[in-house]
């Protein structure tokens, strides 16, 4: 199957079927991103283990089918995970989206690996790292 | 069986409308002419409908630009050399000739970058001298971001109140309520003439002529207007008129501040530098006559020459033509946009520029503008910089798309085709 047919497949079937999706109750937990480019707007619910592994994650998102398919894919990848590999993983699919990385950096990453079809497209581009956006500010380390 | 009404309306007939031969200017469109490969592989020429965003450039333009570059250049005003003369006198050709396009005098016409320009420097030198401590502008709720921020900047620092007057039902201004928006001490109305998001024309007319009953300056954001119907500075009789070259087949980076010149005489420096003085002495300046007080530095000369030989395209046409082209295509548009379920159309005013806002039930404008680019068509989708009439009309996005007279009816029949494909495929 050629890039662009899996491309539109896997973005379907993705925003058809958000994985981790649900209606969040509005507290101030839960973060709330705008994308200020088109006004579509993402909340974030991440809960960490004492460990620091990410044991519940889950969002609700009014926007196009490329960033609803992106933050469900993103919830598969960093569920589970350690908070420090999460950071790692966010920085490093947001540096290939903004082409830091080569676009095969996406193949390790499942799902993802399909929006290797929008990397020459910056604008669309946004709408695919709108969510991961989100997740870096959720987790970011907070400074003092 | 009922026939769909656009099935009723024989081609010719609409064709007939148009006064030139579009396949002819098409030709004169290199971009129109390229292949290209969109998103997906298909290879093709591109069916441009985003001309509210900039449109495409003639090889006209292209051709008076690069000869200027070519065989022209040198800084103008100042170069006491035959290259000198030959660019000023280039320079202020191009002054006169959009002077006459709009009905004003040569020194009533500023060089800016574009509309945004042109209205922050009205904001930045008139309003700074002629508004006061509690007196209010009003702009509507359909202005883009362009005719709203430098207000909003200007409100905050001089303590001004903003007014907006209201959207209407079909998409125009509601202006039945003028008269009292006018009782609260306004020293400004700066009104969209054409909206970039509804298509609807503004009744400036009637704005115009209850405001300077009373006195009060008018500022018309002509962004969408000047590309599509021409305006007369004089007829209209407006006291600022702000438009951008890129948007009416000139380049990019160039744009109009029409001014009265009554204000210009009053008005206050923008920037300060070279061309704009007259004599300067370390510690004071006496500043330049009327146009070229406001213009500070060497200027876009190529622009200015471009945006001139790209009114005399558009003028060759007739704006007239223009219009009924225009229109043509989008009674036409929306008459089978109509026809598709789930669409929704914004602004339905009958007096309209080319273009159409809607939104598709279950299709994200975004993701529409992808599937129509798979297509080679190409339409804005996006807040249109206009985030507070999406707030009032309870979206985050429309899909727009907006004509010029190079569109055919072809087009128009193409995109519906693939917004019905869109609907099959999402």
């Amino acid at each position: 199957m050629e890039l662009q047919e899996l491309y539109y497949k896997t973005i379907r079937e993705h925003s058809l079927h958000p994985r981790n999706y649900m209606e969040l109750e509005k507290t101030p937990g839960v973060l709330e991103k705008e994308n200020v480019s088109c006004g579509d707007r993402i909340y974030l619910l991440v809960q960490f283990s004492p460990e620091e592994t990410l044991q519940k994650i889950a969002f609700e998102l009014k926007g196009c089918s490329l960033s609803t398919a992106s933050a469900s894919m993103m919830t598969e990848i960093v569920k589970n995970k350690k908070k420090q590999d999460i950071q790692a993983i966010c920085q490093e699919v947001l540096e290939t989206m903004e082409g830091k990385n080569p676009p095969t950096t996406l193949d390790s990453y499942h799902d993802l690996a399909v929006l290797k079809a929008v990397l020459p497209y910056p604008v669309r581009l946004k709408c695919a790292a709108f969510p991961w956006h989100a997740l870096m500010d959720q987790i970011r380390p907070a400074f003092f | 069986m009922l026939i769909p009404i656009y099935l009723s309306i024989p081609r010719y007939i609409m064709l007939n409308n148009t006064m030139f031969s579009v396949n002819q200017i098409r030709q004169e469109f290199p971009l129109l002419q390229k292949q290209f490969c969109f998103f997906g592989g298909k290879k093709g020429s591109v069916v441009y409908f985003d001309n509210a965003a900039t449109t495409q450039k003639p090889k006209q333009v292209i051709d008076a630009m690069v000869a200027y570059y070519e065989e022209e250049n040198a800084n103008v005003h100042r170069s006491l050399y035959t290259l000198g003369e030959i660019a000023t006198r280039k320079y202020e050709q191009s002054r006169k000739i959009i002077a006459k396009f709009l009905g004003a005098k040569e020194k009533e016409i500023v060089f800016t970058r574009g509309t945004t320009e042109s209205i922050n420097l009205v904001a930045s030198t008139w309003g700074k001298r002629f508004l006061s401590s509690g007196q209010t502008i009003l702009l509507s709720e359909i202005e883009h971001h362009s005719n709203l921020i430098p207000w909003q900047m200007l409100a905050k620092e001089k303590n001004l109140q903003l007014k907006f007057l209201p959207l209407g039902e079909n998409g125009a201004l509601d202006i039945q309520n003028i008269e009292s928006f006018l009782q609260d001490n306004v020293g400004l109305i700066a009104i969209t003439h054409a909206s970039n998001v509804l298509g609807s024309i503004s009744p400036v007319e009637k704005i115009i002529s209850v405001a300077h009953q009373k006195k009060i300056p008018v500022l018309l954001d002509g962004a969408q207007s000047v590309p599509h119907i021409g305006v007369d500075v004089q007829k209209l009789d407006c006291d600022f008129l702000a438009f951008s070259g890129h948007k009416i087949c000139g380049p990019t980076g160039i744009g109009v501040l029409y001014a009265k010149e009554k204000w210009l005489q009053e008005m206050p420096p923008y920037q300060g530098g070279g061309d704009m003085i007259a004599s300067v002495w370390l510690d004071r300046a006496i500043y330049n006559e009327i146009p070229f007080k406001w213009e500070a530095g060497t200027p876009n000369i190529a622009g200015a020459i471009g945006l001139a030989c790209s009114i005399d395209y558009v003028s060759s046409l007739g704006m007239e033509n223009i219009h009924t082209h225009e229109k043509s295509l989008t009674q036409y548009a929306i008459s089978r946009l109509k026809d598709i379920k789930g669409l929704k159309i914004f602004g339905t005013n009958q007096e309209r520029v080319g273009l159409v806002s809607f939104c598709l039930e279950g299709i994200h404008p975004h993701d529409m503008a992808q599937f129509l680019d798979s297509r080679g068509i190409a339409v804005r989708a996006g807040h249109h910089c206009a985030q507070p009439l999406m707030r009032k009309l309870g979206i985050p996005a429309t899909i727009r798309a907006s004509f010029y007279f190079y569109n055919t009816i072809e087009e128009v029949d193409f995109f519906i085709q693939s917004l019905q494909e869109a609907k099959e495929f999402f």
